[in-house]
């Protein structure tokens, strides 16, 4: 297969204080990898570079291919990224459904953007993309009124909602009970399946993280000292002293 | 040389009382984001009060102005505890709404209680002399004020730096809410930094008396020259203070030689470069961002407004037809105003409201709007031609605006839209081959029918109509929902591909083609452009609409521009203190009603 997200010596610092140095990797398309390390290690950092919101010092991003580090935001999205947040941030003044109807007609043509009213969108996408994510009967509420665990997957949906090729996820289960989480992650397995969509996600909680990653990445002081399937990880001396400690890491779901 | 020099050191001079004045100022905003808009008044009453004290009751100058301080101490906690304490939850621009209507009411009280003659102040005793430096003389007053900026910039210094109190002071200053999380009292902290910085102020404004005429209009001047310091050296910095005070007073003592009218144009032009260059002022931080504060205006009804609503607005457009053939014709001109006002407050609105980019400067498009339409009609074009360049070019004119600024927000946003206003009031006084300058530009009447109150009158009321039409469409289309989702969740929104910038960019274009409208409207009901058009009073009217109408409804505006115009068209006839009576009522309304007249039902959820 090959190389969808292709990562080269990416470097960065604050005020010479180096976060990231000479980060690598490969992800081929289709497989969900995390994004593991401890506090500090570089991870929002390497998210926000990844999305476009934070420049880098040197190094290259390939998606496909084609050049991402240094696009804006909006251009690495337009790219085929999507992502969520870590602390989850829906559009809380629209109601549900408004917030998927206003990402479609964000990308409409310009006149069409301001003179066609909102309400005109055809709804039926926009639904089926809520029922997926099981807000379908909330579609109506405000964004503002959703529980913790809602929001995330509105943000999910929403993220999903352009039919990314990437879909990346900084703490996506952070917060949730343990039930939730497992099912969160079934909705992005299952979409990654059905599209052949590639995840990169970052957690702390590792029964989340050996249950759903085929690939593991871990970051520690900004530099990638891990990159490697599951069962090796568990094994990994140097990961075990640098985040994992002593703690029995949980089994690796049978996928 | 020693010209120069000397000039220098009076300027130097000026410094030290304008940094007492936007140190206060800076320190107030650094920890409870207040724009005290009510700096400069606070600074007059200070000067008048040791000016009571030493003329009336013959107290020692020395003595009278550290009294001052305290007596502006003391009206401070008054302000702060008898009002502003009652609105920190709502907009963060309502501090400024109700220390505006604080302003309005000095105005009037203020003659009332000292005269409205100018006063010469008294002489400092013990420093009445002069000393002859390379052969001028220089007043030693001028010596002693030199010598004290720096030293009140190391005693302030020292309490924020060796203190509990500035301990706490800058704590908040760095992260309010983890300060109050770790128990320190806001509402205690918040009353004894606005008592400083009014003390400040007020020790200001009585040590500028034996150097300054002192007269009741003093107010507006020095809170603008305070407020491009501030912003000069960075909102929450006193060094940053200091330097920018010596450098706006070092820049009016030399233009004030070279290039008189010039002066304000200049300062504004620096302040603007500071910002493109430093987007937090030369010693601001990025940290210090404001809390942001989303407002969620309501999402117009998903299946279209009911027919209630409707039949409401036939029945108000009716009426208002209705009124245009009934009214008489001084009651006509009231309505056009009224009516005129609304694409202006609309626009701003547009701004503050669904784009979250605040503007001190919405009067620079008003004046666009009405120049650009008296050039183009005095050059021979038709009225509707020459309105619609007006329109065209004060659209314009907000588009390249908002490009330049599409990233900027807060408060240096706030003031780089006031620069903007007030270099083009700069070129439309000095370009008089153009603009005619103070003389404005006259004979601006408009062919029969229109040239009648109802002609005028039908035609605004037309146009307005249209306009109201057209901006209510937008916000019912993706343009205003890409707004909101903007400012809900700006990230969100960039990572899903919305074109925000584009989206901001267009709401400045839409929001200074109205205020064009606006002001091409008012220009052929004058018959006249003047200057004062760009002022910051204009700018200030369209806040105080946008505020008392409103700001989390659509309507808003609307209900905004029709109260204050008409307030103020009204208790102006009945009284020449009408400003105190506006200013009273704006400082009840914020009080009573912070959300404005008109506030959103909101169904379920929190805020």
């Amino acid at each position: 297969m090959t190389a969808h997200l292709s990562v080269r010596d990416l470097r960065k610092s604050y005020g010479g204080m180096p976060v990231l140095s000479e980060v690598g990797f490969d992800i081929p398309q289709g497989e969900i990898a995390a994004l593991i390390g401890p506090n500090g290690a570089g991870k929002s950092t390497l998210f926000s570079i990844l999305g476009g919101a934070l420049s880098a010092d040197g190094g290259s991003v390939l998606l496909d291919g084609a050049a991402i580090l240094g696009l804006a935001p909006e251009a690495v999205a337009k790219r085929g990224v999507g992502r969520t947040f870590q602390t989850s941030a829906p559009y809380r003044s629209l109601s549900v459904i408004e917030n998927l109807l206003t990402i479609a007609a964000g990308g409409a043509g310009f006149w069409a953007r301001l003179a066609r009213p909102l309400a005109a969108w055809p709804r039926q996408p926009a639904l089926a993309a809520l029922s997926e994510v099981g807000l379908a009967e909330m579609a109506d509420s405000p964004a503002r009124a959703l529980s913790y665990g809602d929001a995330k997957r509105l943000e999910l949906a929403m993220a999903l909602a352009r039919g990314p090729a990437l879909l990346l996820m900084d703490e996506p289960t952070a917060g949730m009970a343990p039930s939730e989480r497992a099912a969160f992650m079934d909705m992005v397995r299952e979409r990654s399946r059905a599209r052949g969509m590639t995840v990169l996600f970052t957690e702390h909680d590792m029964a989340t993280v050996f249950g759903f990653a085929t690939r593991i990445l871990v970051l520690d002081r900004g530099r990638l000292i891990a990159d490697d399937a599951p069962e090796a990880i568990r094994g990994d001396a140097l990961v075990r002293r640098a985040y994992l400690g002593s703690a029995p890491v949980p089994p690796t779901k049978p996928l | 040389m020693d010209f120069i020099l000397i000039q220098a050191l009076n300027g130097l001079a000026g410094a030290s009382s304008l940094f007492l004045v936007a140190a206060g100022l800076s320190l107030i905003f650094g920890v409870s984001r207040v724009v005290n808009f009510a700096h400069g008044t606070v600074f007059m009453v200070g000067a008048y009060v040791a000016w009571t004290l030493i003329d009336r009751l013959g107290v020692n100058f020395w003595l009278a102005a550290p009294l001052a301080a305290c007596a502006t101490a003391l009206l401070g906690a008054l302000i702060e505890v008898g009002i502003l304490r009652r609105l920190y939850a709502g907009h963060e621009l309502l501090p400024l709404l109700a220390t505006f209507g604080l302003v309005l009411v000095a105005h009037d009280v203020v003659p009332l209680v000292w005269g409205a003659q100018d006063i010469i102040g008294p002489r400092a005793p013990g420093l009445t002399g002069a000393v002859e430096i390379l052969g001028r003389r220089l007043p030693s007053y001028d010596l002693f004020l030199i010598c004290l900026g720096p030293v009140v910039l190391g005693a302030m210094w020292l309490v924020l730096n060796r203190t509990r109190f500035g301990r706490i002071v800058r704590a908040a200053t760095e992260d309010r809410e983890m300060a109050a999380a770790l128990g320190i009292r806001q509402d205690l902290l918040f009353t004894a930094v606005f008592m400083l910085g009014c003390a400040l102020a007020g020790l200001g404004g009585a040590l500028q008396l034996p150097r300054e005429t002192l007269h009741h209009s003093l107010d507006t001047q020095v809170i603008v020259s305070a407020f491009v310091v501030v912003v000069i050296g960075g909102m929450g910095s006193l060094t940053g203070a200091f330097v920018a005070a010596a450098i706006v007073a070092e820049v009016s003592a030399f233009g004030i030689v070279v290039w008189p009218q010039g002066t304000l144009a200049m300062l504004f032009l620096i302040m603007a470069a500071v910002l493109v260059v430093r987007p937090h002022g030369l010693f601001g931080r990025a940290a210090q961002q404001e809390p942001h504060r989303p407002l969620a205006l309501p999402s117009p009804p998903a299946a279209g407004y009911p027919r209630r609503a409707a039949l409401a607005a036939a029945g108000v457009a009716a009426a208002l037809l209705a009124f245009g053939f009934l009214g008489s014709p001084f009651a006509l001109d009231l309505a056009t105003q009224a009516l005129i006002a609304v694409p202006f407050a609309m626009g701003l609105h547009l701004l503050i409201g669904w784009a979250g980019a605040i503007s001190f400067g919405h009067a620079a498009f008003l004046g666009l709007g009405a120049y650009g339409a008296a050039l183009a009609f005095t050059a021979g074009l038709p009225l509707a031609p020459a309105m619609t360049a007006g329109v065209l070019l004060a659209g314009v004119a907000g588009g390249a605006f908002g490009a330049l600024v599409r990233r900027m927000r807060g408060v240096y946003l706030a003031m780089l839209t006031l620069a903007f206003s007030q270099l083009l009031f700069a070129a439309a006084f000095q370009w008089v081959g153009l603009t005619g300058g103070d003389n404005g530009i006259l004979g601006l009447w408009p062919e029969p029918p229109l040239d009648t109150p109802m002609g005028w009158y039908l035609l605004t009321l037309a146009l307005v109509a249209l306009w109201l039409a057209a901006v209510a469409r937008l916000y019912r289309a993706p343009f205003g929902f890409i707004l909101r989702a903007a400012q809900d969740a700006e990230a969100r929104a960039r990572a899903d591909a919305l074109p925000v910038d584009g989206a901001r960019v267009l709401a400045f274009a839409i929001a200074g083609a109205g205020a064009g409208l606006s002001g091409a409207l008012l220009a052929f009901l004058k018959g006249s452009a003047f200057p004062t058009l760009f002022d910051i009073p204009q700018s200030i009217d369209g806040l105080v609409m946008v505020l008392l109408g409103g700001i989390g409804h659509p309507l808003g505006p609307l209900a905004g521009a029709a109260a204050y115009s008409l307030g103020v068209a009204v208790v102006s006839t009945l009284t020449p203190h009408w400003h105190m009576v506006v200013g009273g009522v704006i400082l009840l309304l914020a009080c009573a009603a912070p959300g404005g007249l008109l506030t959103p039902k909101r169904a379920g959820g929190a805020r």
